[in-house]
């Protein structure tokens, strides 16, 4: 289920990108050619790459793609791994809803004064809504990976050891 | 609680969380946030990560990041580009180590279309490694040469460091661009020197063979093979240098191109499309979230007072200009060989720009030592980008193989910044001649 929404919103960041392409592609032959800029192009391709960087989230952290550092990691036994590795996804998951909650109340107050944005006037709660929806995504997908880290640290000795990225992830 | 000692130990705690293996990005995020929290508060504190959040996602020179990022997934995964290997093959086979040397120089020309080391690395050596290796080139050459020539991918413009770079310290990214193209094609040159001469002392290492003398009638043919990426060099560098559109437009050009050229060829399935969307989101949301949360982070240390009081206690060593930059770069390079080095330019460029651009170096000049320094981190082991390219690529390679062949190319890569601190002009003389945009 977090999965298939995972994929779901990285699928959309990939359109954002394409609509992206070709909302600049657009304006700059419109400009150079016709000397009718597009005005509306910053602004939408702004909005469009939150789109991009936190509709990517989610699967990016299923699939390992948020770097960390694992120096020292590397060197401890596999309990300990096993036992750091769940309080680091605690402490990341604690943080990603506070700042989900924090965004989500901005994006909130945007749509309670009517902000729009400073060319278009375009309303800009609904791409800040998507700051706090990206982050809560991550924050499930956090949260699967948590329970799994668990059961982990929990389990036979044998397997006590970091858990891999998803693996329906790609 | 004083702020240096408070600096001093949210310091300490992102060490601590690093060093945990919490990511990276969210290291940063909970150290600027605990930051925020005690200075300003629960109400003031987060709404000021908001508004960052939100200033740095919508900002409008990073969208040339997914930009780059999708035109050389589309080139990578439809082939375009693959050809260029061959044909610059057939005019520099005849050198000593020639099949090494193209793979550098059209890494090189590859570059001009790529903002990425690993993507160039990627698509020439997709066809270069397996031609050296049939040739029986020997192991350690051809990683080294593959690795460092990738590389170049970020020196040339276009280049997502450069993007990165230009928006974290507010210089201009053309100016970048067009700081980097001298010192990319000496550097293509000093390796392709460094192959010529290693091929001289030892040719076993590369074996020459008669198929080496294309003819004149054949090298002209393999022209037409460039072309795809001959016209994106002029679209994306072209349109950029004379002024007609921002590098985030050129990226959108460049890809909207690249889409079309792959459509043409009929080349573009939906499985490359599927891979060039996952790609590009992936690395966007990587390198963003760092740079989002990296953001709170230096808020908080520009709130303590941190970069003046930093810049005030270097003044106060009376270090020669020359002396600090040696011992900076001397840290970095150990660095280099320990960390993953783009999210470290991240997080000490807010610390260390200021400093640098206080004791009078200039800031496109710092931007591409900054970049030749990611170049040697790239193909440092173990944890180099392009190590990985080459290792997915070569089953066979070792990692001796890898430390053997890497490390000529790192010391000339070292020597490239050495050059570059006696001549900054190698840098700087043609961003001057460029037309304003």
């Amino acid at each position: 289920m977090i999965g298939r929404a995972s994929k779901a919103a990285s699928l959309l960041g990939g359109l954002a990108t394409l609509a992206i392409m070709g909302l600049i592609a657009f304006d700059v032959l419109m400009r150079y050619f016709l000397d009718r800029p597009q005005l509306f192009v910053d602004e939408l391709a702004s909005f469009l790459q939150v789109l991009v960087i936190f509709g990517g989230l989610a699967e990016t952290f299923r699939s390992g793609g948020h770097v960390r550092v694992d120096l020292v990691t590397a060197r401890l036994s596999g309990a300990a791994r096993a036992r750091l590795r769940a309080a680091t996804l605690a402490l990341g998951l604690a943080l990603l809803l506070v700042v989900a909650w924090t965004t989500a109340e901005s994006a909130l107050t945007a749509y309670r004064y009517g902000r729009v944005s400073a060319v278009m006037l375009y309303p800009i709660w609904i791409p800040m809504l998507l700051i706090p929806a990206g982050l809560a995504l991550m924050a499930l997908a956090m949260l699967a990976s948590l329970v799994r880290q668990v059961r982990a640290v929990a389990g036979p000795a044998g397997g006590r050891d970091e858990v891999p990225p998803e693996p329906d992830s790609r | 609680m004083s702020e240096g000692l408070l600096g001093g130990l949210l310091l300490a705690l992102m060490f601590g969380l690093l060093a945990a293996g919490l990511e990276v990005a969210l290291a940063l995020g909970a150290v600027g946030v605990l930051g925020l929290l005690y200075l300003k508060g629960w109400t003031v504190g987060l709404g000021v990560v908001g508004s960052i959040a939100w200033s740095s996602a919508t900002s409008f020179s990073f969208v040339a990041v997914p930009l780059f990022v999708f035109m050389s997934g589309i080139l990578l995964h439809s082939g375009i580009g693959r050809g260029l290997y061959t044909a610059v093959a057939r005019w520099v086979a005849f050198l000593p180590g020639g099949l090494a040397i193209a793979s550098v120089f059209s890494c090189a020309i590859f570059a001009a279309v790529s903002g990425s080391s690993v993507a160039t690395t990627a698509t020439i050596g997709m066809i270069a490694v397996p031609e050296m290796e049939r040739r029986g080139y020997s192991r350690p050459l051809i990683c080294g040469a593959m690795a460092a020539g990738g590389t170049l991918g970020i020196l040339i413009p276009p280049s997502i460091p450069m993007i990165v770079y230009g928006v974290m310290t507010e210089t201009s990214i053309g100016h970048l661009y067009m700081a980097g193209v001298v010192p990319g094609l000496v550097l293509a040159v000093l390796f392709a020197g460094f192959i010529v001469a290693y091929a001289l002392l030892r040719p076993e290492a590369m074996p020459r063979a008669p198929e080496d003398q294309a003819t004149l009638l054949e090298k002209l043919r393999g022209l037409g093979e460039v072309g795809p990426v001959a016209l994106l060099i002029v679209v994306v560098l072209g349109s950029m240098y004379l002024g007609v559109v921002t590098p985030t437009e050129a990226a959108a050009l460049g890809a909207a191109v690249s889409l079309a050229l792959a459509l043409l060829a009929r080349r573009l399935t939906w499985s490359a499309l599927g891979r060039a969307f996952h790609e590009t989101v992936r690395t966007t949301s990587m390198i963003m979230l760092i740079i989002v949360f990296a953001s709170v982070f230096s808020h908080v240390f520009a709130l303590l007072g941190a970069p003046r009081a930093l810049f005030g206690v270097v003044q106060g060593l009376h270090l020669p200009a020359w002396a600090f930059f040696a011992a900076v770069f001397a840290f970095l390079l150990l660095v280099a060989y320990a960390l993953e080095e783009l999210s470290v330019m991240i997080i000490i460029l807010p610390i260390l720009f200021p400093l640098i651009t206080g004791l009078g170096f200039d800031p496109v000049w710092f931007g591409i030592v900054m970049v030749v320094w990611l170049e040697i981190g790239f193909i440092t082991p173990p944890v180099g980008l392009n190590l990985f390219v080459i290792q997915g690529m070569m089953r066979r390679a070792t990692s001796r193989d890898i430390t053997l062949g890497t490390t000529p190319f790192v010391a000339l890569l070292v020597v490239l910044v050495v050059l570059l601190f006696f001549f900054p002009d190698l840098a700087l003389w043609l961003p001057r001649r460029m037309a304003p945009r």
